[in-house]
C-alpha cells in the first residue's frame, strides 16, 4: 500500500482559536506531552512563553526542529522523552498539555 | 496513562493547569467540497470504538477520583481533515485510523458520485470529527487531605 497523504487539518482554524482563549496556554512554561512533529507547538508558543514539547519517535521530533520557525528558537525547545520518565523537576510547569496524546 | 497523567502532575505547579485536547473518536462525516459548499456523503462508521479513547477516559477519572487534579471546563469543537482527492482520504482511513474507523461502501460511493459531479478545479473531500477539550486544575496535597478542592 502506499505511503499515505497526510490530510491538512483544521482549516477552519477552530483549534487555533479555542485554544487562545485558554489562560492555561498563556503561561510562562508549558509542557507538551506527545509533541510528535510539532504542529501544534509551533501554535502554543504563540501564546506561551516557552514551551517544551516531548515525543519518544526521534524521526518526528527532528521534523519538528526542522520545522521550527527562526522566530520560536530559544523559547521552543524538543527533547526525546517518555511521558513517564519526564527529565525536569517537580513543580516547574505552569502547565502540561496532552496534545492528541493522552 | 495513569504514569503519564501522574508524572505530569509532578511537574506541575501547585495550582497547575492540565489540557486534555484529543479527537473525542466518534461522529466523523465525510463531506465532499465542491465550489466552497460542503455536501454531505455520509458518515464514517466508528461504532466499534476506540480502545485510546476508552482508556484515556478511564485514566483521567481515575487520577480526577483519587484528587489528584479537578476538572475546571469542559468543550468540544468541529476539527477537520481534507484531502484533495477520495482516493488518498480512503488510504488514509485504511491506514492511519483502521484500528477505529471504517469507510461504509455506501459512504465511499456516495463520495465518489459527488467528487465526479464536482467542478474540475474546485472540489475535495473532508471527514468532519469532534475534538474533546478538557482543563483540569492541579490539587496539592494539602487540599486534598482537607477537602478544600471539593
Amino acid at each position: 500500500m502506499e505511503q499515505p497523504t497526510a490530510p491538512r487539518r483544521d482549516l477552519e482554524g477552530f483549534e487555533r482559536h479555542y485554544l487562545e482563549g485558554l489562560p492555561a496556554v498563556r503561561v510562562k512554561r508549558l509542557l507538551e506531552v506527545g509533541c510528535g512533529a510539532g504542529r501544534l507547538t509551533r501554535t502554543l508558543a504563540d501564546f506561551a512563553r516557552t514551551v517544551f514539547g516531548f515525543d519518544p519517535d526521534f524521526e518526528r521530533l527532528s521534523q519538528a526542529i526542522h520545522d521550527r520557525p527562526r522566530s520560536q528558537t530559544g523559547r521552543t525547545h524538543f527533547l526525546l522523552s517518555m511521558a513517564e520518565h519526564l527529565p525536569f523537576a517537580d513543580r516547574s510547569f505552569d502547565s502540561v498539555i496532552f496534545s492528541w496524546s493522552l | 496513562m495513569v504514569h503519564a497523567l501522574e508524572g505530569s502532575l509532578r511537574v506541575l505547579t501547585p495550582s497547575g493547569w492540565l489540557v486534555d485536547l484529543r479527537p473525542s473518536g466518534s461522529d466523523r462525516l465525510l463531506m465532499v467540497i465542491r465550489d466552497g459548499k460542503e455536501v454531505d456523503a455520509g458518515e464514517i462508521d466508528t461504532s466499534a470504538g476506540n480502545p485510546d479513547v476508552e482508556a484515556s477516559d478511564a485514566a483521567v477519572g481515575l487520577m480526577v477520583a483519587r484528587g489528584a487534579m479537578r476538572e475546571t471546563g469542559k468543550t468540544g469543537f468541529s476539527y477537520t481533515y481534507d484531502w484533495d482527492t477520495p482516493a488518498e482520504m480512503r488510504n488514509y482511513i485504511e491506514t492511519e485510523w483502521s484500528d477505529f474507523s471504517r469507510l461504509p461502501p455506501t459512504t465511499w460511493q456516495q463520495a465518489l458520485a459527488l467528487f465526479r459531479d464536482g467542478t474540475r478545479g474546485g472540489r475535495h473531500v473532508r471527514i468532519r470529527s469532534q475534538m474533546h477539550l478538557a482543563i483540569y486544575q492541579k490539587v496539592s496535597a494539602g487540599k486534598r487531605l482537607s477537602g478544600e478542592y471539593r
